[in-house]
């Protein structure tokens, strides 16, 4: 049996929508009972569309927010109620990776003070120590010491971002948290990003969670594949298996949605009818039931719960 | 290979400009504000080196409310000093008390404003509520009830004017840290563990230093016509001392023989608000990264 | 022989700064012909946005359009006066943006909005405009179409938003639609949607697409010829089916290799090194010189010139028309 580094047990968060005088509260269902492992070196991905509460899955984890109901555990530690002070330490062992390297990198600073501040917060280390580190960081992510001077706005996207890896890897992390970390990237810098991820993976044994709307990125970087949708995680299982046999019918059709950069290869492609339902006002039974093509009167009635179809593969759906 | 290395390192080589250069030269396109900014130094300058041609307290009774001429270039008072040489010491007695006065109103209002909009919940309430109740009051009501509380003299209009800006420093603070409080770099800060004293200094407060300079610069005009105003009505320096408010308020008694008694001081207070004014107007439009 | 319905001749489009002004586009010739979608392709930085702001003469307030000629039916609509150009958008050519929640106006419900191209271009009253925005609306695939009429934008959702904005567009029968990375801003069920949709509309009412975007993918399932652009410059143009078998300018190569593929089970992906030049530091010779694996000396002191291949195909690469000449 692997390790397990972080386990999610039965998540739940919400959000306050709005409050308005004499009106009921209204809440956004941003995760509904979210429950998985991430083990020790693999790159786990959550896939999903917009709203589908990955990001806030990710937040949950190093308490960027607090969460509802249920539990988080890092590396056999239950950190659901730890004040920020005690998490603290648990925060230098996990780093994120932010999807927008424009907004991500504070615009005053110059790059060598944010490659380095990680180390100001959890080392003793001196400042010519810390700078030394940050060096040393960007030459692995393939930046060099001329860039250490200089301020985030006179650095490309792909660069920006791989600044924001080597901050992330400062103070030798066990697991990183990547939100959507090549999505604002042009494609053949994307390709570079997520090489680097990879490269760097396996030099420091590494632990992600990689979080993206794109399966297709995904397959490149991930060992296993959760996809979640309004909230709720619908599949989770090995990314072979995923793109073989994909048993939710949310994720054949957001399979057969992406458009393949091959003439080629036309295919029939599942068209989903309507929009994503507004995560304020949850359908009642199955999350998907909505845009579901097999949809049965059960569906309408009990949320289905994740169970496991094959050996590793879980599937929350009742037809299966 | 060798054109190729050759590009290549040419490209590197490329040196960015610092930010302050850009901004700076952004500024000095603005042409009526670069006029006001050199026009603020030189006032600052008067009033370091003083160049008064006569001692400000030195009388002459033989030659009292003479007009503008070459020896009294902005004529004699009531007393025959030089009012040339007042207003330049008044120079130094206005800037001060502007710039002391708005400076403790800027730095305590700024604590305040990154409290409340960081914190916020009850600090938040009681910070902004109390701002809101300075702010009914009408500006200048509320400096003389200050200087009628704790007493007329220099220093109390100091205080009245760091009290009178405190709310409006703390209202501007409070949203651009409510605002930059959500940007990503701070997310991601938070995220790697720092602790909320630096969170607030190193990364929240230089985000809204462009817009404490602009309404810096805008307050130390107003504080000038506030401790004029003061002067004027008797709250604040004593009739000898050759405060610009002072003066008006001296002058106003020889107004239909001595008119440049109340020209002068009048003037140099105007231009100098004005200077104050157009120079704020156009840092914001430098600074504002929302006009690019 | 098909119609050209726009076509752009030698269209340089130059930006103004501080110290000198910037070349964005430079020679750049395409034609889009009556249903036909010609896709547009480039990262960020090729030029191809601002190429479709030049056609429709919407270039920010430093941009000009320095040379060449934008032929719109035959009329070269660069020398008409802003009066006449404003009849010709949205009734002749009309575009739909990126980011479709902030191309309509918030405070006005979606229908008038809708009504407002009619009216002003097709001299709808006020009944008829109302008629035949909610029968747009229908054909948009809408299913209570005077509901969305009463609504304003934020009450819509990102697929339905550019539904309308489509609506919007076709509204007055233009001849060409220029679609700017259309559904960049939408999540990908619903992409596949709002694809159908234009693909749809195109057959419907024989309309010809200039579809710019940066997703090769969205290329293959949707166009018919395809332009490929680097740093404001056509590297190659070819149709799609041969662009994407044997792609010849290295620039394409790599941009097609670097797209992740589902199902290819590579551990490595492949890329291009280096990134885009800046607009302010261009390279001397080819653009892509810098980047290029195969980049001979002539590459970094020459650019090369667009060389047509058949007729169909441009290339623009020092190997590839070395090649050709060998060939000949």
């Amino acid at each position: 049996m692997r390790e397990t580094l972080v386990e999610l047990k039965n998540v739940r968060k919400q959000f306050l929508a709005s409050k308005k005088f004499m009106e009921e509260k209204k809440y956004v269902k941003a995760i509904n009972g979210v429950s998985f492992e991430i083990y020790k070196g693999e790159t786990l991905a959550i896939v999903g569309e917009s709203g589908c509460g990955k990001s806030t899955t990710g937040r949950a984890i190093n308490k960027l927010i607090d969460i509802d109901e249920g539990e988080v555990w890092f590396d056999h530690e239950n950190i659901t109620n730890y004040s920020s002070h005690m998490m603290k330490p648990v925060r230098s062992k996990m780093q994120m990776v932010f999807q927008d390297p424009y907004g991500s990198l504070n615009p005053r600073m110059k790059i060598r003070d944010i490659v380095s501040e990680p180390l100001l917060v959890h080392t003793n280390l001196s400042k010519k120590e810390r700078y030394q580190k940050a060096k040393e960081l960007l030459e692995i992510v393939g930046l060099n010491e001329g860039h250490l001077r200089r301020y985030a706005h006179e650095f490309s996207g792909g660069q920006r971002q791989r600044i924001g890896i080597a901050r992330a890897l400062t103070v030798n992390p066990k697991l990183i948290i990547a939100d959507e970390p090549v999505s604002a990237l042009d494609v053949s810098i994307q390709a570079q990003v997520i090489n680097l991820f990879k490269e760097l993976q396996r030099e420091f044994h590494l632990t992600y969670l990689f979080i993206s709307h794109d399966l297709s990125v995904v397959e490149h970087i991930s060992d296993r594949i959760g996809v979640m949708y309004l909230g709720h995680l619908v599949e989770i299982t090995a990314k072979e298996q995923l793109y073989k046999n994909p048993l939710h019918p949310y994720t054949q059709a957001l399979l057969s949605a992406i458009p393949i950069a091959d003439p080629a290869k036309k295919k029939k492609r599942i068209i989903l009818k309507g929009d994503i339902p507004n995560p304020i006002d949850l359908p009642v039974g199955c999350p998907f039931n909505t845009r579901c093509m097999h949809v049965q009167d059960k569906c309408y009635k009990i949320v289905p719960q994740l169970q496991e179809a094959a050996s590793g593969h879980k599937v929350a759906c009742h037809l299966i | 290979m060798k054109v190729n290395t050759e590009i290549k390192k040419k490209q590197e080589d490329y040196k960015f400009e610092s930010p302050m250069i850009e901004l700076s030269r952004k500024f000095l396109k603005k042409k009526v504000a670069t006029v006001s900014f050199f026009f603020i130094l030189f006032l600052i300058i008067l009033a370091i080196f003083q160049p008064t041609p006569y001692d400000i307290s030195q009388t002459d009774y033989s030659n009292t409310l003479s007009k503008p001429s070459a020896e009294h270039w902005f004529g004699t008072d009531e007393y025959g000093r030089d009012i040339f040489s007042r207003i330049v010491y008044g120079t130094k007695l206005s800037l001060t008390v502007a710039i002391v006065g708005v400076t403790v109103g800027a730095v305590i209002g700024s604590i305040l404003g990154l409290i409340a909009g960081y914190y916020r919940g009850i600090p938040e309430m009681i910070i902004m509520r109390t701002c809101d109740v300075l702010l009914a009051f009408p500006g200048l009501l509320l400096a003389i009830g200050i200087v009628a509380i704790i007493g007329p003299g220099l220093i109390n209009v100091v205080i009245a004017i760091a009290i009178y800006g405190i709310p409006n420093f703390t209202r501007i603070i409070r949203s651009s840290t409510l605002a930059i409080k959500e940007l990503l770099y701070v997310e991601a800060s938070q995220s790697i563990g720092v602790s909320d004293l630096r969170l607030l200094f190193k990364h929240i407060f230089p985000g809204t230093v462009p817009a404490l300079i602009v309404s810096y610069t805008m307050r130390l005009g107003t504080a000038i016509i506030t401790a004029a105003s003061l002067s004027f009505l008797g709250f604040g320096a004593s009739p000898s001392n050759p405060d610009w408010g002072a003066m008006l308020s001296s002058g106003r008694n020889y107004i239909g023989i001595a008119p440049h008694m109340l020209f002068y001081p009048g003037l140099a207070i105007f231009l100098t608000v004005l200077g104050f004014n157009l120079l704020g107007d156009g840092l914001r439009d430098t600074l504002d990264p929302k006009l690019d | 022989m098909s119609i050209k319905l726009l076509e752009v001749k030698n269209l340089t489009t130059e930006f103004k700064t501080d110290k000198k002004s910037l070349t964005a586009v430079k020679n750049v010739s395409f034609y889009v012909n009556q249903g036909e979608v010609v896709g547009l392709v480039g990262e960020s930085g090729s030029g191809k946005s601002v190429t479709s702001l030049s056609v429709l003469r919407l270039l920010p307030e430093n941009g000009y359009i320095s040379e060449g000629e934008v032929l719109l039916s035959q009329n070269n609509i660069l020398n008409l006066d802003q009066k006449s150009i404003r009849n010709i958008r949205g009734s002749e050519i009309a575009m739909i943006f990126q980011d479709p929640m902030s191309s309509l106006n918030p405070v006005i419900k979606v229908g008038e909005q809708l009504m407002e191209c009619t009216m002003l271009h097709l001299k709808h009253t006020k009944k008829e405009a109302k008629a035949h925005a909610i029968e747009m609306i229908k054909q948009v695939g809408i299913s209570a179409p005077e509901d969305v009429f009463n609504r304003y934008p934020h009450q819509l959702s990102g697929g339905m938003s550019q539904r309308i904005m489509i609506a919007m567009a076709l509204s007055c029968n233009p001849k060409v639609l220029i679609a700017d990375e259309p559904t960049t801003a939408l999540d990908v069920t619903i992409q596949a949607q709002v694809l159908d949709l234009i693909t749809e509309m195109k057959e419907q009412s024989n309309i010809g697409v200039l579809l710019i975007t940066h997703d090769l993918g969205v290329v293959a399932e949707m166009c018919d010829r395809v332009i490929v652009m680097y740093c404001g410059r056509i590297v190659e143009s070819a149709e799609v089916s041969c662009l994407f078998e044997n792609p010849l300018h290295p620039y394409t190569q790599g941009l097609i290799a670097s797209v992740p593929k589902i199902g290819s089970g590579s551990d490595i992906l492949p890329y291009i090194k280096g990134r885009v030049p800046d607009l302010s530091q261009m390279p001397i010779g080819c653009k892509f010189a810098p980047r290029c694996d195969g980049a001979i000396e002539k590459c970094f002191i020459e650019e090369p010139l667009l060389i047509q291949l058949d007729n169909q195909r441009q290339c623009r690469c020092h190997l590839v028309s070395e090649r050709g000449e060998r060939n000949a």
